[in-house]
Parts: structure tokens; C-alpha cells; sequence
């Protein structure tokens, strides 16, 4: 994605192999390149959600961008600092700024503690403040993510699924951040509370000027979010543009496919709309095949695809997509 | 309700009632409920966590140990006969045979250390008695191929780790149609899974059901996955229906409701953005609290007044065979009409 003035973060090349080991003496016998060369920018204020299947190493180009784990290869320059040139003290100053929200609200949250001093942690972490001034900004910020004051003395197992999501947003927020990556935030929820934090999460974003990095499975609620989606497949984008345009004009046959399961409450719509049946499932990230790694699911694939990988070109412009079979300005060749 | 397809109907639950006791006190979990699947039918029934609606799936295959859990009453009379009756050695040759159930985690439904195909296998010999193990293994294998599983004669010798998730539900699949069962429960088949083999796995489930005309009732809390292929729908909230009806009467015209908010909650890949995402309010109910005279919904809804906290709604019918149990429901199908959903 072009890079522009605005963007707090850019993300250039971005790699994470992990080593595959055998043996006493821990030889390395292969890699699993559960991200293989991604870059994407995201404007300060925006969302940038990343869709893919269980496996396609959404979840970890977020632990890549976050530093979380240390086969982390490429560029991450978050507001004009580039993460690698930073000593660990640095990075440790750094990271207050970036947060991440993940899927199990359950294992995020210490059992043992009540949800204000949870929160409060948070906030003593980079405010010199008394214990009692954390406590009465933890509940402030639980007020804030739709919890009630009356609530903070409560425990982790007291509040349902969604009221702890709210809760880890409102334990991320206490660090005052700038970006924050949701990582499959949802999708444990029912269809009824997804909605709720769906839509906190973009009311905190406009009244903060939150940055998000918004990764999940289910393609109708990322586009929800979603200012830029990138769809990923076995560690690479597929295809990368603006939310309104990846479902209005989708050119890889694996969005289209991915748009053709999204559910849609309506039966005369969803009858009436093109189906995309993929066959068997997301190759084994250890052995992906060769040429583009979507041919052996692909319905359209021919034997170029199966020689050589297609790479992410801008066939419209702001519009990116790697597939052999779409020509420039888009259109498909037959 | 529906006493008029009772001569087709394969199931019908009456009344049912199952609660579950701890700490001195009593959850509802099922709370009245009624309701019939016709044969060959394909039946959703759509409820949030805590509704009710796997209670009442593993009620009617008679799974509720006791204690905790206790049916408390209720009729459930399958092809005829009434299972509340039934010994416990006759419900077992039932279930698996007449009655079959997939579960949310293949994973831990399948035994880990036998095979696929022994597993199949096994089920065909204790339902069907003088099947010799070679002529059920070679079953087991044409039930892999019907699901799409490469190379049955050679899968059928590997073990639940060696499949993927897809395929464990798959074969989970296999397994549950192996006694060509008259009634399938599947409670959340497809939740577990991406999104790509969602729509696989359905579509397998319901060429499965065709083909061996079993009636199936799919237990799941996103409404959306059922438009394409349901008959019919129930709503479950609270531990009992409220709202019943064609595929069509829910989508297209709801009465209740909840069932409304639930339609307008799922964010529309067919919509613009600027549609907009509707919330329903607050959390499902905790039916260890909830009185049992009051509409179970009426904290959550937008139309509450007074009656909803202190009187149960009764089932009406909105239109024949679109049943809803809401005191305001005309008020608000009119307006759901008007906003033209």
C-alpha cells in the first residue's frame, strides 16, 4: 500500500519464520513461514482489518508488528521510528503505545484479581499516581467500555464473555495507546454482543483517534471496522484495497470465495447470489505448494499458477491483488 | 401449537422442561418449550449461549445426567412413540440409530485412539446386529466418500489427529448417518470452523440429509448461516420459543422482537457501511434469576412496558403456522415493516 505523510505505522517486508526442529540436539529441519513478506501502511485515526482462515498467519503479522516474537524479520516504523534500531528500553517505552486485545477474554484476565485493580495496574505502569487516583480512573475507564462503576469490585468470572472483552479493552486503554491490534476480538461472542463491541470499538476510536489493526476470520464483521482490509492466505496478501471496493469489486478468486460464504440474513439475497464451494482446506504452512498458494483450492487455476507465484501488484490504483488470471485495470482473463 | 402436522411430524416436544440444580438453587434452562419437526425436514434452531437450546437438543436424546440436571417434565414423542416412557436400555439402541447428534468440537467427540473407520464401524455394528467388521469397514468407507473425504479406503485406517478440523467434522458427519438415523441433531457443527469449509460442511449435511431423508435440526446462534437452507426456524430465548415460523415468516417478516434485533445484529457483507449495526442491549438473561411470570426479553427490548415484567406471553399466531410470543408484536412488525428491512 503506498505509503503516505499521515501513516503512524509502516510495515515494510515483514517476515516471521518460524524454525522447525528435530532432535536432541534441536537441528533445524525447515521453517514455517507463517508470514512471508507483507507491507501495509495505516493512517493515523484508521483501521486496517486482516481476514483470513485459521493458519494464513493473520494473528501472527500482528505479533510482528507488536515485536512479539523474535523471528520477526522486515520493517516496522511506527511514527517515523523504526522498532529494529531500537534499543530494549526503547522498545519497552514504545510498546505502552501499542496494544493488543486477543480473542479469549478469559485467558487475559487474572482470576485472582478485581477488575479495578486490573485495570489500575495498568494505569500505575506509566502514571505516577496514587493507588487510590489508578482506582478512580480504572473505573472511569470501565464506565467508558459500558461497565458499570458499581462492578469494579467484582471478578473476572463474575461478567459474561462480553463484558471481559469490554473489560481488556478497557485494561488496553489504561495505557493510553495510539494503536491498538484486535486480534479476533469477536469472534468468540454471540452475534448479539459482537455487534456491541464492534460498535465500542468505534466509538472509543473516534473520540481517542485510535489507530486499529483489526484481525479476524469473518469477513462482514472486519469490513464493518475496516477503512483498508488485506486478505491473507497461507502467510501473503491475496489482495489488498479499500473496504467498500474489496466487496463491490473483489478480484481474487479467494475473496470472492470468502464473500460467497459470509452469511447474509436474508433468504431471497442469499440464494439468489454467485457461490464459490472451495474444495479441502488451507495447505499444511510447513509445505505450501508451489507457484500461487491458493491453486490447489483455486477453481480457476491453470498450470502457469501451479509454476511461478504470482506477486501483489496495483491492477487499479489503491487496488492490490496477486492472481495471475486478473489483468490490469481488474478485468479478468479468461 | 401446530396441531395440524402432528400426522407427519417426527418429533414433537410438548411442554418440555429441564432445569438444573446447584448451590439450592434452580436454573430453567429449558422453560416450557414446545415445538415439532416434520420428516425430512430442516429445522434451525437459533438461541444465544444460555438459551437453552443444546439443553433442549440433549433433553430430547435423554443425555441429562441427574444430578445436576433433571427433565422436569414435558412430552417428547418421537415417530409415534413418547421417549419420556422409555427405559434407558431402550433409549441407547434408540440414539445412534433412530436419533443421531454432531457436537460443535469433532475433536473431542472422536475417540483418539481408534480409527476413523473403526469408530464408524463400531456404531454400524451395535445398531445393526450380524454386520461382519469387513462389510461395516467397507460402509464406513463409502460414508467417507459421500462427505468427500480423498481416498476413504486408505483414510479410514488413520486417526482423528491425522484429519483436519474439516474433515473430523466431516467424518463426524459420516459417523451420525452411518444408521441412516430419522432425526439428526447438529448443535453448532460449523462453529469451530473457517469460514470456507462453513459452507462445505453445510452444504455435505444437507445433501446427507436429502439423500437419506433424515429430518435435521441444526442448533446454532447465527441466524445467517440458516437462510440458505432451513425450512423452517424456531427462536429460543430464555429457554423457550418465541418465535416459530418458514424461513421466510423470520426473515422477511418477524414479530418478535428479539428476533428482529438478531436479524439486524449481523453485520451485511450485501449492505453498505453506512447501514449501520444494531445492538441489542445488555446480556442474555441468567435464568437462575429470571422469575418465571415475565417475558424473558422484556430488559433487553425496546418495546417493554409494563405487562412484559409481570405476565408471560402467550404463543399467538401472527399468521398460519408463524407463531410469536410477544405482547407487542404487532407494534413492532408494523414498524419493522415501515423501516423496510
Amino acid at each position: 500500500m503506498s505509503e503516505k505523510q499521515g501513516d503512524l505505522l509502516v510495515v515494510r517486508g515483514l517476515k516471521v519464520h518460524f524454525p522447525v526442529t528435530r532432535g536432541l540436539l534441536k537441528r533445524t529441519v525447515g521453517y514455517v513461514k507463517a508470514v512471508d513478506g507483507v507491507s501495509f501502511s495505516i493512517p493515523r485515526g484508521e483501521t486496517l482489518g486482516i481476514v483470513g482462515e485459521s493458519g494464513s498467519g493473520k494473528s501472527t503479522v500482528g505479533n510482528g508488528v507488536l515485536r512479539a516474537t523474535p523471528y520477526a524479520v522486515g520493517d516496522v516504523i511506527f511514527d517515523g521510528v523504526n522498532l529494529a534500531d531500537m534499543s530494549k528500553a526503547e522498545t519497552r517505552r514504545l510498546r505502552r503505545r501499542m496494544q493488543v486485545v486477543m480473542q479469549d477474554p478469559y485467558a487475559s484476565l487474572d482470576p485472582r484479581m478485581n477488575v479495578r485493580d486490573l485495570i489500575a495496574e495498568g494505569v500505575r505502569i506509566h502514571r505516577s499516581m496514587t493507588k487510590a487516583e489508578a482506582a478512580a480512573r480504572a473505573e472511569e475507564l470501565l464506565e467508558l467500555v459500558g461497565i458499570r462503576r458499581a462492578f469494579a469490585d467484582r471478578f473476572p468470572h463474575e461478567f459474561s464473555g462480553g463484558q471481559r472483552q469490554r473489560i481488556c479493552i478497557a485494561r488496553a486503554l489504561a495505557m493510553e495507546p495510539e494503536f491498538i491490534v484486535c486480534d479476533e476480538v469477536v469472534s468468540a461472542l454471540d452475534v448479539s454482543i459482537q455487534a456491541q463491541v464492534v460498535t465500542l470499538l468505534m466509538e472509543l476510536q473516534r473520540l481517542f483517534g485510535l489507530t486499529y489493526m483489526f484481525i479476524g476470520h469473518d469477513l462482514s464483521v472486519v469490513r464493518y471496522i475496516s477503512n483498508t482490509i488485506a486478505v491473507m492466505y497461507l502467510g501473503k496478501f491475496m489482495e489488498l484495497t479499500e473496504s467498500e471496493t474489496l466487496y463491490e469489486t473483489p478480484l481474487h478468486p479467494y475473496t470472492r470465495a470468502l464473500i460467497s460464504a459470509a452469511p447474509i440474513p436474508d433468504p431471497r439475497v442469499d440464494r439468489a447470489r454467485e457461490r464459490i464451494l472451495l474444495k479441502g482446506e488451507i495447505p499444511n504452512p510447513l509445505d505450501p505448494p508451489p507457484g500461487c498458494r491458493f491453486c490447489t483450492r483455486c477453481p480457476y487455476a491453470q498450470d502457469a499458477c501451479r509454476e511461478s507465484e504470482p506477486a501483489l501488484r496495483e491492477v487499479v490504483p489503491g487496488h492490490f491483488v496477486a492472481c495471475r488470471r486478473v489483468g490490469e485495470g481488474g478485468q479478468w482473463i479468461g | 401449537m401446530d396441531d395440524n402436522i402432528r400426522g407427519d411430524s417426527i418429533l414433537e416436544v410438548r411442554h418440555l422442561r429441564t432445569s438444573f440444580f446447584a448451590d439450592g438453587s434452580e436454573l430453567r434452562a429449558v422453560d416450557d418449550m414446545s415445538y415439532s419437526v416434520r420428516r425430512g425436514e430442516f429445522c434451525a434452531i437459533i438461541g444465544e449461549s444460555g438459551s437453552g437450546k443444546s439443553v433442549s437438543a440433549l433433553s430430547v436424546m435423554r443425555l441429562i445426567s441427574y444430578p445436576p440436571g433433571f427433565i422436569k417434565g414435558g412430552e417428547i414423542i418421537f415417530d409415534g412413540r413418547d421417549l419420556m416412557g422409555v427405559s434407558d436400555k431402550e433409549m441407547q439402541s434408540i440414539r445412534g440409530s433412530e436419533i443421531s447428534m454432531i457436537f460443535q468440537e469433532p475433536g473431542t467427540a472422536l475417540n483418539p485412539v481408534m480409527t476413523i473407520g473403526a469408530q464408524i464401524a463400531e456404531n454400524i455394528r451395535l445398531h445393526e446386529k450380524g454386520v461382519s467388521r469387513a462389510e461395516a469397514e467397507k460402509r464406513a468407507a463409502e460414508l467417507l466418500a459421500l462427505v468427500d473425504i480423498p481416498n476413504p479406503e486408505t483414510r479410514i485406517r488413520d486417526y482423528p489427529h491425522q484429519f483436519s478440523g474439516g474433515m473430523k467434522q466431516r467424518a463426524m458427519i459420516a459417523m451420525a448417518m452411518s444408521c441412516r438415523p430419522k432425526l439428526l441433531f447438529a448443535d453448532e457443527p460449523t462453529t469451530a470452523l473457517d469460514v470456507t469449509v462453513q459452507a462445505q460442511v453445510l452444504e455435505q449435511m444437507n445433501d446427507m440429509r436429502r439423500r437419506f431423508g433424515t429430518s435435521l435440526v441444526l442448533i446454532t446462534h447465527n441466524l445467517g448461516v440458516v437462510a440458505r437452507y432451513a425450512d423452517s426456524v424456531k427462536i429460543m430465548y430464555g429457554g423457550r420459543i418465541v418465535e416459530s415460523g418458514t424461513t421466510d415468516d423470520i426473515f422477511l417478516s418477524p414479530a418478535h422482537p428479539y428476533t428482529m434485533g438478531l436479524i439486524r445484529a449481523v453485520p451485511r457483507l450485501d449492505l453498505p457501511r453506512s447501514h449501520g449495526l444494531y445492538t441489542i442491549r445488555g446480556e442474555p438473561p441468567d435464568m437462575s434469576a429470571t422469575p418465571p411470570d415475565c417475558c424473558p426479553f422484556y430488559y433487553r427490548c425496546p418495546y417493554e412496558y409494563e405487562r412484559c415484567r409481570t405476565e408471560r406471553p402467550a404463543d399467538e399466531e401472527a399468521s398460519p403456522g408463524h407463531v410469536c410470543a410477544c405482547f407487542r408484536r404487532e407494534l413492532a412488525a408494523a414498524d419493522w415493516k415501515e423501516a423496510g428491512t
